[in-house]
């Protein structure tokens, strides 16, 4: 995970003077987002706790709703 | 203002949709669970997404040089066009952690099966986030190159697997249940004929916007023939036994041995895999990327990219608990879950734009 740490304060680095001196706040504040919800990703796997596995969740729902879709495929 | 300026030709562009839509079957093969009829189910998926695809071409053809997110903005106004693009880009988002994950897991299971996934994950999305940053058409011009690589390699394959080929096992023809067959069909046209809605923020980009529908059907048609071609001659080289195969197709090159002396041919395989692989998640991110930084009125699009693209490369990483589990999710639910996204968003803005009669009488040509 310390790989995707370095990328994401490579990009803050990089970046984020770039926003504040065109004073783009629209962008920077994107960017932000972006950044801020891959910190938070990466420190929750660092930490070792249990995955959410979105498809599995997506294939759950889709199954429950849809039952019939076990015996045609 | 106009965040792309780069500007790509009709062949460029036919070759990265063939590249796109060869892309996730060349490792997945869809499909091979109807057996032996898998390339019937190909060929209606074909004939389906033909059909769908007209919609997008009639939307470019309302809006030319608009993308996407321009022409929902435009036809739906400010909120609920946001709204539009937003469920638009998080499909794309979506798909390229799922395409990213595909290629990877592969790479991971196959090539370096002691090296951590977050490493495979982090090498892997790192030259795409390039690609992406130096813009579509160095994109385009790459994709030619790796699409011409493997047709290449398709053409060596297939020659060389002539003298495992078995036409019986194209028999008996036509015995899986038709609603069976007709829902292998849809999953066929829903991934990965259908995925080529993300051109939606490409083709706007096209120098000659008079051929955006020769474009498309270029693409998809000779995108269709190579994805039927390379499932038939699974089915001659496997048979029944394709199924019980992780990566079939990998399998099927893995036993060209031609009087011991051409064999081994598995290593391209795997270099086609990871090139088409980097192809497609390249094009998902760039367009994620021009979507998002269109949608929320940035000045540059470039920026983006570098989070995005660890983001995409975290959430591939929380997809899936295995491999199996992937193939659970595509051959399954992926058309009902693809299928509002890639058919439904497009046929619900040009039925807005039918019905406000957009665009209407505009000043520039």
């Amino acid at each position: 995970m310390i790989l995707f740490y370095g990328m994401l304060i490579y990009s803050a680095l990089r970046e984020m003077p770039r926003y504040i001196k065109r004073k783009d706040w629209r962008g920077g504040g994107i960017f932000a987002f972006f950044w801020l919800t891959a910190l938070a990703i990466s420190i929750y796997m660092s930490l070792g706790f249990k995955r959410p596995l979105l498809n599995r969740i997506i294939y759950n729902f889709i199954k429950e709703m849809f039952p019939f879709i076990t015996k045609l495929s | 203002m106009k965040l792309e300026k780069g500007r790509i030709g009709l062949k460029g562009t036919v070759l990265i949709m063939i590249g796109y839509i060869y892309g996730s079957t060349a490792i997945l093969s869809p499909g091979v669970g109807v057996g032996q009829d898998a390339w019937v189910a190909q060929t209606i998926g074909l004939g389906l997404a033909l059909i769908v695809v007209w919609v997008n071409t009639l939307l470019l053809a309302r809006f030319p040089g608009q993308t996407f997110i321009e022409i929902n903005e435009r036809v739906f106004g400010p909120y609920a066009g946001k709204f539009i693009s937003l469920l638009f880009l998080w499909y794309i988002f979506h798909l390229g952690s799922i395409v990213l994950i595909d290629h990877l897991d592969f790479v991971r299971l196959m090539i370096i099966p002691l090296t951590p996934a977050e490493v495979v994950v982090f090498l892997g999305i790192l030259p795409c986030i390039y690609a992406a940053y130096k813009g579509l058409e160095v994109i385009v011009r790459t994709g030619q190159v790796l699409v011409v690589f493997t047709l290449l390699y398709f053409g060596l394959i297939t020659l060389f697997q002539v003298q495992s080929y078995d036409f019986a096992n194209f028999k008996p023809f036509l015995v899986t249940p038709f609603p069976k067959l007709a829902w292998a069909g849809l999953t066929a046209a829903s991934f990965p004929y259908l995925e080529t809605v993300v051109f939606l923020m490409i083709l706007p980009f096209l120098n000659q916007q008079n051929k955006v529908r020769v474009a498309v059907y270029l693409g998809l048609f000779f995108g269709g023939l190579v994805v039927i071609w390379s499932i038939m001659r699974l089915i001659l080289v496997l048979g029944d036994t394709a199924v019980n195969y992780v990566y079939p197709s990998y399998y099927a090159v893995r036993i060209i041995n031609i009087a011991e002396l051409l064999n081994r041919f598995e290593i391209l395989a795997a270099m086609n895999y990871i090139m088409i692989g980097f192809l497609k998640v390249t094009v998902l991110l760039y367009a994620a990327g021009l979507g998002w930084a269109q949608l929320c009125k940035c000045q540059d699009y470039r920026p983006l990219l570098l989070p995005l693209g660890a983001l995409m490369a975290l959430v591939s990483l929380n997809n899936f608990e295995h491999v199996v589990g992937n193939f659970e999710f595509t051959t399954q639910v992926y058309s009902i879950y693809a299928l509002p996204f890639s058919a439904g968003l497009p046929f619900l803005v040009l039925v807005g734009a039918w019905v406000r009669g957009l665009p209407g009488k505009v000043k520039n040509k």
